[in-house]
């Protein structure tokens, strides 16, 4: 297990949070918004340990949901819970130190993700036609697993000394 | 917290401060979250709009751009048929107009001879949008004047003559405009045709329907949609237009689908509607 450099980590989480709530919005490929947020985490929580994976999770939800102003607090809340997760699983040994499996991680987070927005919208009375559904469905899981072919290399970047090989992930 | 202190041990010998650490973000991250979903996220907000949002709206200015060079890139060929379909509404539009000239000057006659005031046109307050929803399924954009400009909650937006959507929030310089294709969003609409009335509603996706038609009101395809009138909203601003009429066996109502609402990141600048 390595642990994360602190500074080239928040470099490259600023600069991702403001791509996500800067410029991808307003380009909105295939017409998703594509969450840079969610793949930069999943990086994290299979390479870092869980404080740094929460710490991340905590900063990221934060940005998007303020820029958002809707359904406050939902990416913080899914982005604490996805990095507990995901570092548990990694402990579990089912992540190898590879860029793949991260990608098909992105992927399964997308669609738990766009499941339980869903949901949310369900809950509060939207209307949430069954092609429009998975179109969205569709075109974001493609966007995403796109972004993370070109998040997850800077996410390894990102990685610093090796510090604690095969040690705590805290 | 016990669930999490498992998932700290694991069985092996851990920092104290690392421990700490785990727990002093989940509590922080809760309490913000906690201090923003109950509206009472001054600081946090405040903080956003002096760091973040300025760099935001540059990046929207070049996300934008980008979307708009790909776009043209990839679509020549659908441009080509979207010329011909829009050369067609000309002509149809130039033909209305005409006839609204007429009416036009009949109603100015009959006003003059009748003593009726010319009905005054709305104040309209031009604002520019600065910043996109960041997500895809909530339909939101923030614009470049506020509560200073005259803006309140609950004011319609227009652009190119229709509307787009109701300011949600208002702040001191900028405000949030629930788009009509966000799937939360409702308005009463009239048939401006048959003065049937019912609910807009905005779906996932960008659609946009008419529904709780009495089934008795008339509605067909064709027919333009307005908002009904209702608190801040005047009456008459144009929706959208009738595409199909669906019916149910034995419903008291019946439901339309309108044409979709112009995308998000197609609107630049907005004109708030702030009343007579």
């Amino acid at each position: 297990m390595t642990e994360l450099s602190g500074l080239r980590l928040g470099l490259v989480g600023l600069f991702v949070l403001l791509l996500q709530i800067g410029f991808v919005p307003a380009w909105r490929p295939l017409g998703v918004v594509p969450d840079l947020g969610l793949v930069l985490l999943v990086a994290i929580s299979v390479w870092a340990s869980l404080s740094t994976a929460l710490v991340a999770a905590v900063a990221l939800g934060l940005g998007v949901d303020l820029a958002s102003q809707v359904n406050f607090g939902f990416h913080t809340g899914f982005y604490v819970l996805l990095a507990i997760v995901l570092t548990t699983v990694t402990r579990a040994g089912f992540f190898i130190d590879r860029a793949g499996p991260v990608v098909l991680a992105v992927a399964g987070a997308t669609l738990v993700e766009v499941l339980a927005m869903l949901a949310v919208l369900f809950l509060g009375g939207a209307h949430l036609p069954p092609g429009a559904v998975a179109g969205l469905l569709l075109r974001q899981l493609a966007v995403n697993v796109v972004a993370g072919a070109i998040i997850v290399p800077l996410s390894v970047w990102a990685r610093g000394t090796r510090r604690s090989e095969g040690g705590a992930i805290i | 917290m016990a669930m999490f202190g498992q998932l700290i041990d694991g069985g092996r010998t851990r920092p104290e401060r690392l421990r700490n650490r785990v727990t002093v973000t989940l509590i922080a991250g809760m309490l913000l979250v906690l201090i923003g979903a109950s509206g009472k996220g001054g600081p946090l907000t405040w903080a956003y709009s002096v760091t973040l949002a300025p760099v935001v709206s540059s990046l929207s200015s070049a996300g934008r751009s980008t979307g708009q060079v790909l776009g043209v890139a990839s679509g020549i060929g659908r441009l080509s048929g979207e010329n011909a379909r829009l050369a067609r509404e000309n002509a149809e539009l130039k033909g209305r107009l005409a006839a609204t000239g007429d009416t036009a000057r009949e109603n100015a006659d009959l006003r003059r001879e009748l003593g009726i005031k010319a009905i005054t046109p709305h104040k309209l307050i031009p604002a520019q949008v600065v910043a996109y929803q960041p997500e895809s399924y909530r339909q939101f954009v923030t614009i470049d004047a506020g509560r200073r400009q005259g803006i309140s909650p609950g004011m319609a937006a227009m652009s190119d003559g229709v509307t787009v959507g109701v300011i949600a929030s208002a702040g001191e310089n900028t405000s949030r405009l629930q788009l009509v294709s966000d799937p939360e969003f409702k308005i009463v609409a009239r048939d401006q045709d048959t003065g049937a009335t019912g609910i807009l509603r905005g779906q996932l996706g960008g659609g946009l329907s008419l529904e709780k038609v009495a089934a008795t009101d008339a509605i067909k395809p064709g027919d333009a949609v307005a908002t009904n009138g209702s608190g801040p909203v005047p009456a008459n601003l144009y929706l959208g237009q009738i595409q199909a009429v669906h019916e149910r066996g034995g419903s008291i109502f019946r439901s339309a689908q309108l044409s979709p609402a112009a995308p998000a990141t197609s609107l630049r600048l907005v004109m708030v509607v702030a009343g007579p």
